[in-house]
């Protein structure tokens, strides 16, 4: 009686201890030392990214700073008051506040009209050839420099508005309110058609993105109900797309609020707050570009540093808000529109 | 691949010719250079559930959407043949594609509400394109709704969003979306593929009653359930030339007897 | 059936022709005021082109000719030193969002890096006058280096990590499967596997910064004469620009038109340049 002895029991192989390839280094024990270089690479790598959250703070801060004696002399009423006279101290931002409100929404209004238009022509019109060119082109703009932009503008725009479209608006309809006042070739709407030639490449961009994205059922069933092309954006393709087309208007928003030269080249430089289209004016970035070289005492420029952190603060609250509508829509996916 | 019979085959020999509700006459359609669907004409009845099965690659949807003009959609696409609407070519040289779409209305394979909308204003739109407003629409709305098996579940929401529903009421919806323009004939393009077990029976109880008023085709990959719902089949197969339609009868023969080798095999399985 | 009145059709087809007129006209109209600016440029800055501008500093003012020169090279070491002061660090961001970053922390790290972009470049040269310009008691091409190198960092770092996120899980795994750790792997995998990309996008920031005048305002604030000191006031051709373009001299105008067609000439190959790389390498 013993075990049954299967013949063909298996043994276990031998293993031989020599390898062929006993040169290759190895880690002593099974589990490295905890690699202090991948520690050293990671914590340096995460300590420049963090470092760009402080820095943004570290603006803020400073800016502030900067601006205390303005902030302590004025309070808030520096937003409300027109103040502006440097040799006496006396300072209020409103008139800039005010050009930058009315170049920028003025802006906006008309860039995002032109480039949702454009946006829904190269997704639904344009024929396959024409769609990467245009797009293309479109880019181009952005690529312009502000300063070239200003410069145009001085040259060219300017004198267009003075002899061509001023005398045309003023003849025509000088019924609408704000539509007033000699035609100059600086001020308000030179600034309000640069701006929104600038931001044009951001909204078409975005706009384009989001409105592919719809799907092709949802055109599908609007058709399939009997609805014509301009019915099925209308109904279907634009309100899926809308809060991505929102945060374009919005990220378009936060550049014209901060575009400088082109518009200090065109704006006119005035303190007094615009009461027509053709009045120069000025804009929170401008007022800096254009005074802060020549400040007169310390109180104006603490007052011009005033402004620029409201500036500040202003587009970082846009941008934000733009940020997040885009990201919605896109998924955080990529929209680094390089400009 | 020709159809056996230049005519437009009616279904089954011997049946009394119900009125047709769409003819096809020697269609062929084109996605670019290569054509999906050749040569085929079948007419389809009224007041019945017609199905139409093949393996996957047949022509089914395309033959589909050619009735509605949404084989044009695509680019590239193109269409010889007539499909006659109430004796009219829809394709026709005067024709609005959009106005056919009004008559011919389609159900798509996975549930399209339009997610911006809610419910009430999802089933309006076909309405309202038209020019409907105020009683009228409401009593339209509702009315496809019950039409649609859906009011009593949705009577107390009916401003909330479209998309909160689950997949089979939103199936439902789009059902509903579609009958309120009142169409002579409602195309189905797989409807149940995305749905669970107990929406799909519900919705094939839907179809043969929505039969009762319109002309119901459906396209399936099921055959049980073309089978448990429709009057009439018709079997496709497609070779190099695009496809074409094997056999046409009523279900019960098609399935328990059909005549076609082909369809035998396919019916039993035995590929596809 | 719903009845469809005819009218009811005509009125909706019309609809529809007028919105479809308008959407094209706004789709091609889009690209006039581009080819306006561009046509301008081209027939005032051409001609005005002499190799004075570029061999020439320029002159006493008021007195005609002269050039630019003291601008270009200018602009060159201000390129110079933002990139060598930014990209370091754009890179290391992006190289933390990419890798390290999917997290809740990193999501933070990525919306902050975003809304850096928008700041206005006047702000960001604000901030540069106080935190380096008063301590030094001076305005300097550094200052100006530091401000366009603040600039290049959110875009640069965006780009490096969507390059990063383009290189493939597997071929990371692979050098892991061989023992390789993490840091060593980006280095000299991961990195250089995406340094096309990468260097593409920071051709694009170039472009982009040597553009910008509003940030030197008051950091490198320009020079009317030579410099390639780091520790003075540089010019800058954007910032040359701004100042000829308002200046009272015809000779400044034209000059300055000059200097806008060498600018946007330049900037347009630069982006030119980097978009076809980009189609070359979605092939």
């Amino acid at each position: 009686m013993g075990h049954p002895t299967a013949s063909r029991m298996l043994r276990p192989m031998q293993v031989s201890n020599t390898r062929a390839r006993s040169d290759i280094q190895r880690p002593a024990g099974l589990f490295a030392r905890v690699d202090a270089r991948e520690l050293l690479f990671r914590g340096l790598v995460t300590a420049v990214a963090i470092g760009l959250v402080l820095l943004v703070a570290l603006m803020i801060y400073e800016l502030a700073h900067e601006a205390l004696p303005a902030i302590r002399k004025f309070g808030v009423g520096f937003l409300w008051s027109t103040d502006w006279n440097p040799p006496k101290e006396r300072f209020g931002a409103l008139p800039f506040i005010a050009g930058t409100l009315v170049t920028s929404l003025l802006a906006l209004a008309f860039a995002t009209a032109i480039g949702v238009g454009a946006a829904v022509f190269l997704v639904e019109f344009a024929p396959g050839w024409l769609r990467v060119p245009l797009s293309y082109t479109i880019e181009l703009l952005a690529a312009i420099p502000s300063v070239v932009y200003g410069l145009w503008g001085v040259f060219v725009l300017g004198p267009w508005i003075q002899h061509t479209a001023g005398p045309f608006l003023l003849r025509y309809f000088a019924w609408v309110p704000f539509v007033d006042g000699p035609a100059l070739g600086v001020g308000i709407l030179a600034a309000v058609l640069i701006l929104t030639i600038m931001i044009l490449p951001t909204i078409v961009a975005i706009s384009r993105e989001v409105i592919a994205a719809v799907p092709r059922s949802q055109r599908e069933g609007i058709l399939a109900l009997g609805a014509t092309r301009w019915e099925m954006i209308r109904i279907a393709v634009l309100p899926y797309a809308r809060s991505g087309v929102l945060g374009a208007a919005i990220l378009g928003l936060a550049r014209a609020i901060g575009e400088t030269l082109a518009v200090a080249l065109v704006i006119g430089n005035s303190t007094a707050i615009p009461h027509s289209i053709f009045s120069p004016a000025y804009t929170m970035a401008s007022v800096i570009a254009n005074q802060f070289r020549e400040v007169e005492n310390d109180m104006h420029r603490a007052a011009l540093i005033y402004i620029g952190l409201l500036l500040l603060l202003i587009t970082l609250l846009v941008n934000a808000i733009a940020r997040a509508l885009v990201w919605r829509v896109t998924r955080g996916q990529s929209t680094t529109v390089i400009e | 691949m020709t159809s056996a019979a230049p005519r437009a085959l009616h279904p089954g020999a011997g049946q009394d010719a119900l009125a047709p509700a769409i003819v096809v006459e020697r269609l062929t359609a084109w996605y670019g250079a290569h054509s999906a669907v050749r040569d085929v004409s079948i007419a389809f009845a009224d007041r019945t559930v017609t199905a139409i099965i093949g393996p996957s690659g047949c022509g089914k949807s395309t033959l589909l959407r050619c009735l509605n003009r949404m084989h044009e959609v695509v680019k590239g696409a193109r269409v010889d043949g007539r499909v006659l609407l109430g004796g009219e070519d829809v394709y026709g040289g005067a024709v609005d594609a959009a106005v056919i779409r009004t008559r011919v209305g389609m159900v798509f394979q996975r549930p399209n509400p339009f997610p911006t909308m809610s419910i009430w204003d999802n089933v309006g739109v076909g309405p309202r394109l038209l020019g409907h407003g105020g009683h009228e629409l409401s009593d339209m709305i509702e009315s496809a709704l019950k039409r649609a098996n859906l009011w009593e579940e949705v009577s107390d929401k009916l401003h909330t969003p479209a998309i909160s529903l689950s997949g089979g009421q939103q199936q439902r919806l789009c059902i509903a979306r579609c009958i309120a323009v009142q169409p002579e004939v409602i195309l189905m393009d797989e409807p149940c593929s995305a749905l669970d077990p107990a929406s799909t029976i519900r919705i094939e109880d839907l179809m043969r009653e929505l039969a009762r008023d319109h002309a119901v085709i459906i396209v399936t990959h099921n055959m049980h359930q073309a089978a448990r719902v429709s009057d009439f089949t018709a079997f496709m197969l497609a070779d190099d030339g695009g496809g074409g339609v094997i056999e046409y009868e009523d279900t019960d023969t098609l399935f328990t007897g059909p005549k076609d080798r082909r369809t035998e095999e396919y019916v039993t399985g035995r590929f596809g | 059936m719903i009845a469809i009145s005819a009218a009811d059709r005509r009125r909706r087809s019309i609809i529809d022709t007028i919105a479809t007129g308008l959407i094209v006209a706004a789709g091609i109209g889009v690209i006039v005021p581009l080819f306006a600016i561009l046509i301008f440029i081209f027939f005032k800055g051409l001609p005005a082109l002499s190799l004075d501008l570029f061999t020439q500093n320029p002159g006493p003012t008021g007195v005609p000719g002269g050039g630019v020169k003291n601008a270009i090279v200018g602009s060159l070491v201000l390129l110079l030193l933002a990139m060598a002061m930014g990209l370091p660090l754009a890179i290391a961001a992006g190289i933390y969002l990419a890798e390290y970053g999917r997290s809740r922390l990193g999501f933070a790290i990525r919306f902050v890096v975003d809304v850096l972009a928008g700041i206005p470049s006047i702000t960001i040269g604000i901030f540069v006058y106080t935190v380096i310009v008063l301590p030094m008691g001076r305005f300097s091409a550094f200052a100006g280096g530091v401000a366009l190198a603040l600039i290049m960092l959110p875009i640069v770092a965006r780009v490096t990590e969507e390059m990063l996120l383009l290189v493939p899980q597997i071929t990371r795994e692979a050098a892991y499967a061989l023992g390789v750790p993490k840091w060593r792997t980006i280095i000299t995998v991961v990195v250089p596997g995406a340094a096309s990309g990468i260097i593409t996008g920071i051709v694009l920031a170039a472009a982009r910064v040597a553009g910008e005048a509003a940030p030197l305002l008051f950091t490198a604030l320009g020079n009317n004469f030579y410099s390639r000191d780091v520790l003075r006031p540089i010019d800058a051709l954007p910032l040359r620009i701004f100042t000829y373009a308002t200046g009272p001299f015809d000779y400044q105008h034209e000059q300055a038109w000059a200097s806008a067609f060498v600018l946007v000439m330049l900037v347009l190959a630069l982006s030119v340049l980097a978009r076809a790389a980009i189609q070359r390498r979605a092939r």
